[in-house]
């Protein structure tokens, strides 16, 4: 039972290969979130815009400018080609890397403010890029090279941590919402039915209609509904995946089978979070990147060197 | 005489967290707080206050981070208590930081309602779409179109002259998205239709309501 919910926090074998791999993979992400039509939003009403946040801080002067097709465009390629210089490390001191995050913060926003509709799809991909900006993540794997300070190896894991954490804890926020706000009572109410009927009917493809056949038979409102509190729940622990690989392996699993689900039932999938679990929760750390002598040495020589591991930083390990 | 050293200071501290984290967890999870009539978002900080205590009585977690440079450690305290400030902030008034809470407020809706989209094509002829089904777009929620959709659903029927004015230029919108996709048979005009679906069962027929017409030639791309 006690090997069973052992506590052991995931990258403790990152190095500072492991954490380039994670900026590559941050800014493949971004490049799919930037892959959308973008300076069609200069056509909309400029009355639904109504900056929120750090957006308004802009002046209504460089909206002017930004909310036009070329203005628009113009941010899109400045976005591009920002992700590109931080994916490649042609960076000064972070500069290319922080304006980028900015672009990418108006680039997030303007859909967002015309439509009144702030979910947090890619934002929690920017959220995570703020950690990465704030880490030593250019320190492999960069065409200019940089000035390395000396750091402790054990910086690199306990970054890809920080990355895991900002994912998983607004998880647990959210459950803690729904029981205190909707509590068992809604849980156990028709909301997933009619979820996955609104959802079929209003949002998804012709001819996509698994939402709809499901939410017309009732007897599988009590399925719906135990799903519902499963999923709850695992929202519930997901901080937990920090330190417990039971959890983690067991909320991966869930989560992308959970997904997968309301993709197909609902037509509701965030690529981006779905693709950013695998790298911040399974601890490819240890396999991928690890120094040539172990490599060599195979799976033993890998546990040779986690048996090391464990016992020089016991702590880490509960 | 017991000694209390810094060892078993951190055992205490680490159990006594984890203890106050379960008890208000099971307090949440049970609704037995309600019958108290706490008021909701006392529950909600409560809630968080369990989450974040849960986090801090693992040793594990604190040792790591102490190990994160101090940068990365800024960074992520600050990120973690901006989202926390969102979740009891106004609609979206920290973006990028927003309020986690999909699907958790009791709807009670005794019916579906859907936005369809009308074409008037230059033959005379009608055809009745769902975005995005007309629009070869990537099966995304997070498209503009889908958004605006949801917007037009939210705001349409109850909108005042000012805002119908708006909402219809949004419309025009959607059709020369509609016309860019489909060139070979653009489309003339745009309106926007509710359908309301009763859930309920023996209350099948649904009720139509236009809500929208965007009256205007629309262009083609």
């Amino acid at each position: 039972m006690s090997r069973l919910f052992k506590i052991e926090l995931p990258h403790q074998l990152a190095t500072a290969h492991t954490l380039a791999l994670a900026r590559l993979w941050v800014c493949g992400l971004w490049l799919f979130v930037l892959g959308q039509d973008f300076a069609f939003h200069a056509e909309l009403p400029r009355e639904l815009f109504q900056p929120r946040g750090l957006l308004t801080l802009v002046p209504s002067s460089a909206w002017n400018l930004i909310l036009t097709t070329a203005g628009l465009h113009t941010l899109h390629a400045l976005c591009l080609a920002g992700v590109v210089c931080v994916a490649l490390g042609l960076d000064w001191r972070r500069l290319v890397f922080s304006i980028a995050l900015l672009l990418l913060t108006l680039f997030s926003g303007i859909p967002r403010v015309y439509t009144n509709m702030f979910h947090h799809a890619e934002l929690t991909l920017l959220l995570v890029s703020v950690v990465l900006l704030c880490s030593p993540c250019y320190d492999a794997w960069t065409l200019l090279p940089g000035r390395r300070r000396s750091i402790a190896r054990s910086a690199y894991g306990a970054t890809l941590v920080a990355m895991a954490a900002v994912v998983l804890v607004p998880y647990s926020l959210v459950a803690v919402v729904r029981f205190t706000h909707g509590g068992l009572e809604m849980i156990f109410s028709e909301e997933m039915r009619y979820l996955f009927a609104q959802r079929a009917l209003q949002g998804l493809p012709e001819g996509w209609q698994l939402g709809l056949a499901l939410s017309q038979h009732a007897e599988l409102n009590t399925l719906f509904q135990w799903g519902f509190l499963g999923v709850t729940l695992l929202e519930l622990a997901a901080p937990l995946a920090l330190v417990l690989p039971i959890v983690r392996r067991g909320w991966l699993a869930a989560m992308v089978l959970f997904h997968l689900s309301t993709w197909l039932g609902m037509g509701i999938i965030f690529t981006e979070n779905l693709l950013l679990y695998p790298l911040l929760l399974l601890d490819h750390s240890a396999w991928q990147w690890r120094p040539k002598m172990e490599r060599r040495n195979g799976l033993f020589g890998y546990r040779l060197v986690k048996t090391y591991q464990k016992a020089a930083v016991p702590s880490l390990h509960g | 005489m017991f000694k209390f050293s810094s060892l078993a200071r951190e055992q205490f501290l680490s159990r006594g967290l984890a203890g106050l984290a379960a008890a208000l967890l099971v307090v949440l999870l049970f609704g037995a707080a309600n019958l108290l009539r706490w008021p909701t978002a006392l529950m909600e900080a409560l809630g968080y206050l369990a989450v974040m205590a849960a986090l801090a009585s693992f040793a594990a977690l604190r040792q790591w981070l102490r190990r994160l440079p101090m940068a990365t450690a800024t960074a992520l305290g600050l990120l973690l208590a901006l989202t926390l400030a969102a979740q009891f902030a106004r609609h979206a008034a920290l973006f990028p930081f927003t309020r986690w809470a999909m699907y958790t407020e009791p709807s009670a809706r005794p019916e579906v309602k859907v936005l369809t989209y009308r074409l008037h094509f230059a033959d005379g002829s009608q055809q009745e779409v769902v975005w995005p089904g007309a629009f070869p777009v990537p099966l995304k929620t997070t498209d503009t179109g889908f958004r605006l959709a949801v917007l037009l659903e939210k705001q349409a029927r109850h909108a005042d002259a000012a805002n119908r004015a708006r909402l219809a230029a949004a419309l025009k919108v959607v059709g020369q998205r509609y016309n860019h996709w489909h060139p070979d048979r653009p489309a003339q005009r745009l309106e926007a239709w509710q359908t309301c679906v009763p859930l309920g069962q023996g209350k099948n027929s649904p009720n139509v309501q236009k809500l929208l017409v965007a009256d205007v030639a629309l262009v083609q791309d």
